[in-house]
């Protein structure tokens, strides 16, 4: 880039690079965050995600490569000068001090006055659902709350970047359901640019405006959420994403999700159902079929096939994503 | 903390070690072993070859195991007693617990004899003259040390893990043995080294309540220096007393582990509760009654003594002691000697914290990458708690004898010999709190912002807090009841309650006795004061306030 | 957060002005610092009136025990810590003429002391004051044993006396070692058998004299058991609580006892050798000397001084007291201590 150009406003990181013993935790990591997106970051445990966002907020530092917001190197900034803000896995909330408290940190942190301390504090705390909630001990509230002050001291100083780690991960499914949606809908409002971590999917995809697959450290895909939900770039993000059965239709290899193959008695593969789960809204059905292979199914409707019980499938092409043949 | 800002840090722990403590001892000892222009170790030779000083040696290790043994043993239980309990007067009975602490040893050994000794409350145990009485008053004088270096972190732990380990289908005793013990590990094994440094080198206590026949190195180089000025024997014997604590500390390090542990703490006022039922009562009880024995059953004597005059008990002796100070220049009146103490122990509490402080703050940062930089700080601070106070003194003398520093009839002398003395009981209390702090707190403090410098004070200080209030009690307790050190040093003459009583106990008379016992529990209401009062300033939970 | 800051800045402030009005020093232009060990002691109106008279402070100097000062006095040769030292009695009088850390100083009344007391024809050191170590015992604990007071060394290993005697350690007590001193002075090379006998006869040995005294002492008022005790023949006077009874509850064995003299004297490379000088003249002064008793527990060296009436009539000063010159004290006190610890402790 040259240096009359001036780059856009956002997060911007080429070729980190961290290792830890000689196994990389990070390996050319590429990462671009425009201002105002949100941006999630999901892949297994292990895959490098959690050492980015350290990499990201100075915590950690990187044996190569760069991390800009803008035009500003922020390589070899420490932590506190740059004004991102980082909301932790378990929330890691002082336990030495009330929830105002912990909220206002970041504000006190900037020499605000103490008037405009509580008064922010108050607000963020109100923002995310717990207005009055200053003088309560850290120690007393739910996950769910501890969670909801996690997030209000994140914000509370107006960070230019918000980063979450895993930030649902130790809440119940109805919580983290009711709270994705909380998320989501506070980010649009404050216009928030925030790099989610997580290895759920549900929440990756509901939140993000762009979705990064990672993978040993490596970015293996990046796109629109829809896009990389429904078209994964290698056959290992397809696995991790859900395409759980491999079907082969001659030379062709194709991966789908369960619900990518339908119970049809003129389906072309013949199997035996040998388990049959419920899922809420479906069930699931494990099929193996005649040459041994194995699918899941997911089948809805009335008429769903009991154990046992000898099944055709049909797999729906526009819902597969087609590999060469290993 | 970056790496150069924390060596940078460093300096000032070991400045401050190696001006008033390597320079000084290096300088005794170098000129113990110089003769006819080079060194000579054939003094060490000598010792080793001697064997009278080997049973010497031999005696001071052992009964310095034997001591810290039996003070573990006594101690876990009511470190555990005031991390886990709640009970009435709870503070207060942890404040007191340190005054044995700061009693001079003459008063001790006295309260001690009068108890064990024939037509005593305790002569039917048969211990007096015996190296048992020696033991038990190794424990009257340090179990306040153990209680209170493991029943910090103790309080600190989040009982979650045990009650955990008990649905898996542990026992007491197993969780204790597998979830407690293992996290508490760094703050018994730190307890346990400051107490077998200090009973290795006991010196009164050895003297007063075993009688002559028992002797250990350290009294062995008090003779040699202070009385026959054999500088060379002393400096052999002052060498291998280092060696033996050198080879302790490292032993000490080793056992704490040198990888940093996340303990999960808690709130100190969380943890505490009411005992119910028959087990928890009868625990509760039993520490008690230990206490009670043990502890309270030395001072009651003493304070008797201090109200038994010859007509029956009156303050006459307190009144008797508000008269020494006019007329003569030997005594002062009580209230100048708390002064004077006050004095004394103010400024060597402030120099340890800071000195203490830091140190604990490089110690735990190197410790998070494995630093042996942190082992050694360690160890190093703690080397004056091995070395003879009359070889401190005298080598302040003969090496602070050039300005700008002039020091050796300093009034600055006496509250840095105190400092010296003070700052591994600051250290060894503040690393396992610090060390046990998440550091996922120190992150969230800088990502929203924080210097390096106020994560520290916002973060480690303000969790620490507890600590830094039970560090400044110790140290405070320390300066107050120290007499060792201070009498080597050559001082203006403004003396101390320590002082004092020594100085009424050195002259013949029912009153000056009695005197001298009024000053003694003047000394423990002061200490047990101070303590409570530094205590409950710091103290509010971990730092709420 | 604001109240933490608050308290530390009291506190802070309260240790700091403290701190000042301890140690700080009245801006006068001129001190004069006698080192001395931790028992010295004078009237604070003997005190000022030297001061008025030559228009100086004296700061005392104190550390340890009389050995302990000395050894620091000679350890810091030529730089010394102050200008004048007391407190060197004569079982280390060798020891420090030897090491050449004081300055000759003959002061005018040095005439009115016998010359019993100037053990240093050197006049390094000048004589101030002098006590005895003497057996004491505790007349009513004897009577209760029908045992008479002994009179002499010998007696100590009598059966009669078996189980009585309280002692202290040679190696870390001055009247412990001043006891020893004693009877090498009675008996010669013979001295290791007089003490395997007393050994054999129960002595007891602690470590110091508090202990002595204090603890096993039956006339230290504090129920201790043993009669017999090696103390001072200055001791019996403090026993005495109220009136003035015809004699004390104790008494020292006057044919037990062994003479300590306490000198000063001027330290070599003082800063104010002149005031030095007058710190000498002035200890031993009629005033200075007429205190010593009350202060000090021991008697004037200087003639014609009078001694409190209680004294008068309950320590006498013994007659003929054992002494050793101080150049054989110097030359075998380690060997001495050591053979002593042998045969009495091993």
């Amino acid at each position: 880039m040259s240096a009359t150009e001036t780059a856009p406003p956002g997060l911007r990181t080429r070729g980190l690079a961290v290792a830890y013993d000689d196994v990389a935790a990070l390996d050319g990591v590429d990462l671009d965050v425009a201002a105002g997106s949100v941006v999630s970051v999901l892949g297994p445990s292990g895959s490098g995600k959690s050492t980015l966002l350290r990499v990201v907020a100075g915590l950690e530092p990187s044996a190569a490569g760069t991390v800009f917001w803008a035009d500003e190197d922020l390589t070899r900034v420490p932590p506190h000068r740059r004004r991102f803000g980082l909301m932790f896995q378990d929330h890691a909330l002082f336990p030495h001090r009330n929830v105002g408290d912990n909220v206002g940190f970041g504000l006190r942190m900037q020499w605000l006055p103490r008037a405009e301390v509580e008064r922010r504090a108050g607000a963020a705390l109100a923002r995310v659902g717990l207005a009055g909630f200053d003088h309560r001990r850290v120690h007393e509230l739910s996950g769910g709350e501890q969670q909801r002050v996690a997030l209000a001291r994140a914000i509370a100083p107006e960070p230019r970047l918000l980063m979450l780690d895993e930030p649902l991960g130790s809440l119940d499914r109805e919580l983290r359901d009711r709270l994705m949606v909380e998320l989501r809908t506070l980010f649009v409002e404050l216009g928030l640019s925030a790099l989610f971590v997580t290895h759920d999917h549900d929440e990756a995809f509901a939140v993000a405006d762009r979705v990064l697959i990672m993978r040993n450290g490596r970015v293996e895909q990046d796109g629109r959420p829809e896009v990389v939900w429904q078209r994964p770039a290698t056959e290992l993000t397809a696995r991790f994403l859900g395409f759980v059965n491999t079907v082969t239709l001659g030379d062709r290899r194709l991966l789908t999700r369960p619900d990518g193959i339908r119970v049809d008695p003129t389906g072309a593969i013949a199997g035996t159902v040998v388990t049959r789960t419920f899922r809420r809204d479906h069930f699931l059905l494990a099929v193996e079929a005649l040459d041994g292979s194995r699918y899941e199914v997911a089948a809805t409707g009335t008429q769903i096939p009991s154990c046992g019980d000898h099944v055709g499938l049909t797999v729906d092409q526009s819902a597969a994503v087609e590999f060469p043949p290993s | 903390m970056s790496r150069a800002r924390l060596l940078l840090l460093a300096l000032v722990p070991l400045a401050f070690l190696g001006i008033f403590f390597l320079y000084p001892v290096g300088t005794i000892l170098g000129r113990g072993l110089w003769s006819h222009g080079g060194p000579n170790f054939g003094a060490i030779g000598d010792v080793v070859g001697d064997a009278g000083l080997r049973r010497v040696a031999w005696f001071t290790v052992w009964q310095a195991a034997a001591s810290t043994t039996l003070t573990l043993a006594i101690g876990l239980p009511g470190a555990c007693l005031f991390a886990r309990y709640d009970f009435p007067g709870r503070p207060l009975l942890h404040a007191a617990i340190i005054v044995p602490f700061v009693l001079p040893t003459v008063v001790v050994g006295s309260a001690f004899l009068a108890l064990l000794g024939p037509g005593g409350p305790l002569a039917f145990l048969g211990i007096d003259g015996t190296v048992f009485a020696i033991l038990l008053a190794h424990v009257f004088f340090n179990y306040a040390v153990v209680v209170r270096t493991v029943g910090g972190l103790w309080s600190h732990l989040d009982p979650r893990r045990e009650e955990a380990a008990r649905m898996l289908g542990a026992s007491r005793t197993r969780v204790f043995l597998h979830v407690t013990l293992p996290a508490l590990r760094p703050a018994i094994a730190a307890a346990a080294a400051i107490v077998f440094l200090f009973t290795f080198t006991s010196f009164g206590v050895i003297l007063v309540l075993g009688g002559p026949r028992f002797a250990t190195l350290e009294t062995e180089i008090y003779r040699q220096t202070a009385l026959l000025l054999d500088l060379r024997v002393a400096a052999a014997l002052s060498i291998i007393q280092l060696a033996a604590v050198v080879v302790l500390l490292g032993i000490g390090s080793l056992a704490r582990g040198r990888h940093a542990v996340t303990l999960g703490l808690r709130p100190a006022a969380t943890t505490g509760r009411r005992p119910h039922g028959v087990g928890p009562t009868a625990f509760v009880a039993g520490n008690l009654a230990v206490m009670a024995v043990l502890l309270a059953l030395p001072i009651a004597v003493l304070v008797e003594r201090s109200f038994a005059t010859p007509g029956g008990p009156s303050l006459g002796f307190y009144r008797a002691l508000g008269d020494v100070g006019t007329g003569s220049t030997f005594l002062v009146a009580p209230a100048e000697a708390i002064r004077n103490s006050l004095s004394y122990a103010i400024v060597a509490t402030a120099i340890a914290l800071v000195i203490g402080g830091i140190a604990a703050v490089v110690i735990v940062s190197r410790e998070r990458h494995g630093g042996r930089f942190a082992l050694g700080l360690d160890g190093l601070l703690a080397l004056p708690l091995g070395v003879s106070a009359v070889t401190v003194g005298f080598g302040f003398l003969i090496a602070l004898d050039a300005p700008p520093l002039d020091l050796r009839t300093s009034w600055w002398l006496v509250p840095i010999a105190h400092a010296l003395v003070a700052t591994p009981f600051v250290i060894r209390t503040m690393t396992p709190v610090l060390r046990s702090i998440d550091p996922r707190l120190r992150d969230a403090a800088a990502v929203l912002g924080a210097t390096p410098s106020r994560v520290w004070r916002e973060v480690d200080l303000r969790i620490g807090a507890r600590a830094v209030g039970v560090a400044a009690g110790f140290a405070f307790a320390i300066s107050l009841g120290e007499f060792g050190a201070t009498a080597f040093i050559a001082r203006p003459d403004r003396p101390t309650l320590p002082v004092v009583i020594y100085r009424l106990l050195g002259r013949p008379g029912t009153t000056t006795f009695g005197a001298a016992m009024a000053a003694g529990v003047i000394l423990m209401v002061l200490t047990a004061t101070a303590v409570l009062f530094i205590e409950r300033f710091h103290a509010p939970g971990t730092g709420e306030g | 957060m604001k109240r933490h800051l608050a308290l530390s800045l009291t506190i802070v402030l309260a240790g700091t002005a403290l701190v000042a009005c301890g140690s700080s020093d009245p801006g006068s232009s001129r001190t004069v610092t006698l080192v001395t060990h931790d028992s010295f002691a004078v009237a604070k109106a003997t005190l000022a009136e030297f001061e008025r008279e030559h228009e100086v402070e004296v700061k005392l100097l104190k550390s340890g025990d009389a050995a302990s000062a000395l050894n620091q006095v000679i350890l810091t040769e030529g730089e010394p810590l102050g200008d004048a030292m007391f407190g060197v009695d004569n079982t280390f009088l060798s020891r420090a003429t030897d090491a050449d850390v004081f300055e000759p100083y003959e002061p005018a009344d040095l005439g009115l002391v016998p010359t019993e007391y100037q053990l240093d024809p050197t006049h390094e050191l000048t004589p101030i004051d002098f006590g005895d170590v003497c057996v004491n015992y505790d007349r009513a604990a004897l009577a209760d044993r029908g045992v008479p007071a002994p009179t002499s060394l010998d007696d100590l290993t009598q059966p009669a006396y078996r189980g009585m005697l309280v002692v202290e350690n040679a190696a870390s007590s001055s009247p412990g070692l001043a006891f020893l001193l004693a009877t090498i002075a009675e008996y010669g090379d013979g001295w290791r058998d007089y003490w395997t006998r007393l050994r054999g006869n129960g002595v007891k040995v602690v470590d110091g004299w508090e202990q002595a005294y204090f603890t096993d002492f039956a006339g230290g008022g504090q129920g201790g058991s043993y009669p017999l005790v090696v103390s001072y023949a200055s001791s019996p006077p403090a026993g005495v609580t109220e009136g003035s009874p015809a004699e004390a509850p104790t008494a020292a064995v006057l044919e037990t006892c062994f003479r300590q003299v306490e000198f000063a004297g001027v330290l070599r490379g003082a800063e104010h050798p002149k005031l030095a000088r007058s710190l000498v003249d002035w200890m031993l002064s009629a005033r200075f000397q007429a205190g010593v008793p009350d202060q000090m527990y021991v008697y004037p060296v200087r003639e014609g001084v009078a001694v409190p009436e209680s004294w008068a009539r309950y320590a006498p000063v013994p007659a003929d007291p054992f002494e050793i010159a101080p150049e054989r004290i110097a030359r075998n006190r380690s060997t001495w201590i050591d053979q002593w610890t042998d045969t009495v402790l091993r």
